[in-house]
């Protein structure tokens, strides 16, 4: 019978390892997050710092080299992501391996593993104090690209100039993959630069969950050459209260307008209205059932998508739906209604209870993936909170009518941000 | 109830056909908090030519019905299963393809009630006059979601391009205009028709009990009266072999091109190991000439004619097959006429043993790291029980992949006749 064994944290010179032992998985997940303060200055040669190490080393100095040393691990899999927590920039560096016990010769595939980790981020393909050349300006123009054609996912561009509509005096406008512009102003030997100071300076987080033992994987880990720094804490956002609502339409070449709108809430990963707040969350757009999904979509028929997602360290919500443009006033005073009415307590016993067991639902899944286990863990960690699983399951079955009114009281609209073709105007 | 063991795997599946012809799975994953449950029936966007349930002759329905009725069957004349499903702390959801409609839920909690909701919600149909109107709406913005997603239509283009007349070339929710023709009485035409328990499957993965399913859905279906089963009779235009238009461009508001290589394959019915190993012979190919390992991959990421972007897919159904490849691309011509290039050159030189053993590992790897996601065990799982095959029939396809059917494999599809582009190009 399978069991989910205790977690074992333990620093490690640089590196706060976590473990998270379990048998239920055929694969072992390596997650390490790399942390440093998100400025422009650094977010983009973050961004083009992860796309790097994924590309080749200097042991495998082409990406056909690289990748076929993984499919000989049986298909292991390295990526790089890159995302943002409030005021924070981080990289997430991936090795997803099956776990040696389902494969022939499998006995050694987490040693080798953890020598290819080594390869990737203590060898990269450099020479001279600089980068290659011929990669950094391929990764150039590949996050060139990437960057441009955001603009071609209309949904995610609005969210993007919501995005930066609303946070125009923060550095929370920069994204996780940097500015474009900056792009071109970074050579090879700045890279290599900056990657020097990321190395030494970056907090440095490693999560290993599978079926392995603290006893193997504490001398792999301790063999990877960090040097020792301090554990940084989270750099805390100050509240902020919009003092009037900022209204911004464009116009593009589309069928379906994309509506935007950004409320700050000022409430953070496990503070005391956190639950509540996710709690109503759920009710007004989290869900098939919810306020906003109903009256937009299923009373008045006005769109097929019609949602709400709170961010959980810049305390905010954004509430987003795609409508026909001359829909515009009257969704927005829907949207707006399912607010007032829920800052009002205008909702019931039962929704409330039917919303927290989606909420239970979802969060039990999410740890069903190592995925899932692993970022909660790290927001715990972060934000040194205790919403553990036990406790926010808990948590959640406790929030009471008050606490979400209260919590949906906190809703500050700041902006509105509209998407179309311009048609109606 | 049978049972059949993967020792090697840590995996068993149960399985039993009822009497009205139901078949149902369940593979039980020990440790998972969640259960995840998707009954699928053999009907999709294609079918919209077939023998209705009771008649003798063949009729046509308004394209984009078996979408809509996936829609519409949430609804009941007490509401919306979406607060069933809710109350009980369920997440559900619905999707139609070409060729399936699946409904599913996935829940940690109160499985039994929610796999009673289950079935019993897809096989009690509500449909008024006043609710098919409504759901016109909601799907006219669906249908104009995707029309602003580039993504999207360069991948529906390239099936327009390959096909004369199979219906895969219509878009799987229909046009505005067409959804208008819906009525109630056409979708319990459909209903009746594809929506019999022998033409279904139900999966069930996660914390259960088999034998405990198994009999609960048996108690289930006992209860219920179904007219006898009858294969449903399906009919398909004919289709030439070559494609229908060799190449389109359109323009669109993006940034970037988006470029996508089309061969349209003739293979026929395929079943069971064949059809496995068929589409493992594919991945594969693809894998060798066009994976992250292959040569030509290198050389065009380097060249920057493709990017992270680039990818390519093959689909096997039974009245169709094709091989999709492409991506983004600074020149969409350059990287249409290198894929080209790969192709063409790999006919001529073949395929090597350590390259194909390499990508055999890496797919057996990728293979037993997806059976960590319930969702993926039931969705193919099911998809495989309509090719009268088994998800872990893929293990020893892959492990039966020789060089020779690789060769064999590109010189039957790549024929001059049978490949099409289509390009989306900034405005």
């Amino acid at each position: 019978m399978t069991t989910q064994k205790q977690e074992y944290k333990e620093q490690v010179g640089a590196i706060q390892l976590t473990l998270i032992p379990s048998d239920k998985y055929k694969s072992n997940k390596i997650v390490f997050k790399f942390r440093a303060p998100l400025t422009r200055e650094t977010s983009t040669k973050r961004s083009l710092i992860a796309a790097l190490i994924e590309t080749n080393t200097k042991k495998y100095p082409t990406q056909t080299a690289f990748r076929k040393e993984l499919a000989s691990l049986y298909g292991a899999n390295f990526y790089t992501s890159v995302d943002k927590k409030g005021n924070e920039h981080i990289i997430t560096a991936v090795l997803d391996m099956v776990d040696g016990q389902f494969v022939p010769e499998g006995d050694t595939l987490l040693k080798q593993a953890f020598e290819l980790i080594q390869e990737i981020l203590f060898n990269p393909n450099a020479e001279n104090g600089s980068f290659n050349e011929t990669t950094v300006a391929r990764e150039k123009e590949n996050l060139e690209q990437r960057l441009e054609s955001v603009y071609d996912d209309k949904i995610r561009y609005a969210n993007k100039r919501l995005t930066e509509i609303m946070f125009a005096d923060e550095n929370y406008k920069y994204g996780a993959f940097g500015v474009l512009k900056d792009i071109p102003t970074i050579s090879a030997t700045d890279l290599y630069e900056y990657y020097q100071q990321f190395l030494v300076e970056d907090t440095i987080d490693l999560f290993i969950c599978g079926d392995v033992k603290k006893e193997d994987v504490l001398p792999l880990v301790k063999a990877l050459p960090f040097v020792d720094r301090e554990y940084r804490d989270l750099d805390i956002i100050p509240p902020v209260h919009p003092k009037k609502v900022n209204t911004v339409k464009e116009t593009q070449s589309i069928n379906q307008g994309k509506l935007v709108l950004g409320y700050r809430t000022n409430i953070l990963f496990g503070e005391e209205a956190y639950v509540p707040l996710q709690v109503a969350n759920g009710l007004l757009g989290g869900f098939a059932n919810s306020k906003i999904f109903i009256n937009v979509r299923e009373k008045a028929s006005l769109a097929y998508y019609a949602n709400s997602r709170i961010d959980s360290f810049h305390g905010f919500m954004i509430i987003s739906a795609g409508i026909d443009e001359k829909n515009y006033d009257q969704a927005l005073a829907i949207i707006k209604e399912q607010v007032t009415a829920m800052q009002t307590g205008d909702f019931t016993e039962d929704e409330l209870s039917q919303t927290k067991a989606m909420l239970t639902n979802q969060l039990l899944e999410a740890n069903d993936q190592a995925q899932g286990l692993i970022e909660l863990t790290y927001n715990n960690t972060l934000k040194k909170a205790n919403l553990d699983l036990p406790n926010w399951l808990k948590r959640i079955s406790e929030v009471t009518k008050e606490e979400v009114v209260a919590a949906v009281q906190s809703l500050e609209l700041d902006t509105i941000y509209f998407l179309s073709k311009g048609a109606e105007s | 109830m049978n049972k059949q063991s993967y020792d090697q795997l840590k995996e068993a599946v149960y399985y039993e056909k009822l009497e009205n012809g139901l078949q149902v799975y369940v593979l039980p994953k020990h440790g998972f908090s969640k259960t995840f449950a998707i009954f699928t029936t053999n009907y999709g966007s294609i079918d919209n030519e077939f023998v209705p349930l009771g008649e003798d002759s063949y009729t046509r329905v308004p394209d984009g019905i078996a979408h809509f009725l996936e829609h519409k069957l949430f609804e009941k004349e007490d509401g919306d299963v979406f607060f069933k499903f809710g109350e009980k702390g369920a997440f559900t959801n619905a999707f139609t393809s070409f060729t399936r409609t699946a409904y599913l839920f996935s829940s940690t909690s109160n499985v039994e009630e929610n796999l009673e909701t289950l079935v019993d919600f897809v096989q009690e149909p509500y449909f008024t006059e006043e609710t098919v109107e409504k759901e016109k709406g909601i799907i006219g913005q669906e249908i104009q979601m995707y029309d602003d997603d580039a993504d999207f239509r360069v991948y529906f283009g390239a099936i327009e391009n390959m096909y004369h007349h199979h219906p895969v070339k219509i878009d799987i929710a229909g046009t505005v205009e067409s959804i208008a023709d819906i009525d109630k009485d056409l979708l319990y035409l459909c209903y009746n028709t594809f929506y019999h328990p022998s033409n279904m499957v139900l999966f069930i993965v996660g914390n259960v009990d088999p034998k405990q399913a198994i009999n609960q859905v048996r108690d289930n279906q006992a209860k219920k009266t179904f007219a006898p089963a009858k294969p449903v009779k399906r009919h398909f235009p004919e289709e030439p072999k070559s494609v229908a238009v060799p190449k389109k461009t359109l323009k669109f508001p993006v940034q970037i091109a988006k470029n996508l290589v089309a061969i349209k394959e003739d293979i026929g019915l395929l079943r069971g190991i064949d059809a496995v190993k068929h589409e493992m012979t594919a991945d594969i190919m693809l894998e060798l000439l066009f994976g992250t390992t292959s040569d030509a991959y290198l050389e065009l990421y380097d060249q920057g004619v493709i990017d992270d972007s680039f990818g390519f897919d093959y689909s096997l159904q039974d009245s169709f097959s094709f091989v999709l490849i492409g991506g983004d691309a600074k020149d969409p011509d350059l990287q249409e006429r290198k894929i080209k290039e790969t192709l063409e050159n790999a006919l001529v030189t073949g395929f090597k043993e350590a390259d194909l053993e390499l990508i055999k590992r890496k797919k057996m790897g990728q293979f037993l790291r997806s059976l960590n996601s319930p969702e993926f065990i039931a969705n193919q799982f099911s998809q495989y029980i309509f090719e009268d095959a088994s998800l872990f029939d893929i293990l020893p396809a892959i492990e039966s992949v020789t060089v020779a059917d690789v060769e064999a494999f590109l010189k039957r599809i790549y024929l001059e006749d049978r490949v099409t582009t289509f390009q989306i190009v900034p405005e």
